[in-house]
């Protein structure tokens, strides 16, 4: 049982190390900002997840699971605002490559543009609107 | 088997992390300098959690939730200064309000055009005035009016 958990541990362990280096690999490796994030979000997410989980069973620290939980949970909520104000800033002061991009409905949408069925028609079946 | 993971570990990281100083030095953008330190403090805390396994203890397990609750607040606030910089914004010269409203497509705001007409609001005496014409203008302002020429009649009335 000491062996199973152990080998576990070091597999999880193992795991969340290579999502680091995938991660660092990706940012030397990559062409763009854009795609440089989709590396970046690995260690984030998976690979804080996979490490903490080796720290929980390499140390047999049933205890602090909860604690493993909460730091990996918080990572959860705040990754997903990161990657949304870094790819936002990206795209508005033109660092996406545009040969890299194959369909652009956030520049149609910023011209006013925007395509008839991505059109929220919510506004002309509120009553309220309407009404007035 | 233990000091073989721990030390194939640590050479990922290590590896990992030249990696991302390689980026953070070289980056050509500011966004991939933000965006490599982001990735260099989840290595770092991915390198607290190898220490913690290779010391046998969970002292700083603690450490680890606070830098993941409060690590997206340097990549957030760089982000924001990269998008209201005004030097090498596209939308340079426009207030802030206005290319944050361009967002809406209802507004019908293009890129670019930030200095259009100025539109004069009229009061509603300047516009029965001009409806009704130059003279009953100056003649009904008296002495200070009639002195100066007719586009200032409203303005030198008041």
């Amino acid at each position: 049982m000491d062996l199973v958990l152990d080998v576990i541990g070091s597999i999880l362990l193992l795991v969340g190390c290579l999502m680091s280096f995938a991660a660092g690999l990706g940012l030397v490796r990559l062409p763009d900002v854009l795609t440089r994030m989709h590396a970046a979000t690995k260690p984030q997410v998976l690979g804080l997840l996979c490490v903490l989980l080796a720290v929980v069973i390499m140390n047999r620290a049933w205890e602090l699971f909860p604690l493993a939980m909460l730091g990996w949970v918080f990572m959860l909520l705040t990754a997903p605002v990161n990657a949304h104000m870094v790819g936002r800033a990206s795209y508005r002061s033109k660092h996406v490559k545009e040969e890299g991009v194959t369909k652009d409905e956030l520049a149609l949408a910023l011209k006013g543009n925007t395509p008839v069925e991505t059109r929220v028609e919510q506004i002309a079946d509120d009553p309220d609107v309407q009404s007035r | 088997m233990n000091s073989i993971v721990l030390l194939l570990a640590v050479v990922l990281l290590a590896g990992a992390a030249a990696g991302v100083l390689y980026r953070l030095v070289k980056g050509p953008a500011l966004l991939d300098r933000v965006l490599a330190s982001d990735v260099l403090l989840a290595i770092v805390a991915a390198a607290v959690c190898v220490d913690m396994i290779w010391q046998k203890n969970t002292d700083y397990l603690t450490l680890t939730v606070m830098i993941s609750l409060v690590g997206f607040l340097a990549s957030v606030t760089f982000a924001r200064f990269v998008q209201t910089r005004p030097s090498q914004h596209p939308d340079a010269g426009r207030s802030r309000s206005e290319w944050e409203d361009a967002e809406a497509p209802s507004r019908g705001n293009e890129p670019g055009t930030g200095t259009g007409e100025i539109t004069i609001i009229h009061s509603p005496q300047t516009a029965r005035e001009a409806a009704t014409g130059p003279s009953v203008g100056t003649s009904s302002h008296g002495q200070a009016a009639a002195g100066s020429d007719d586009s200032n009649a409203g303005e030198g009335g008041r």
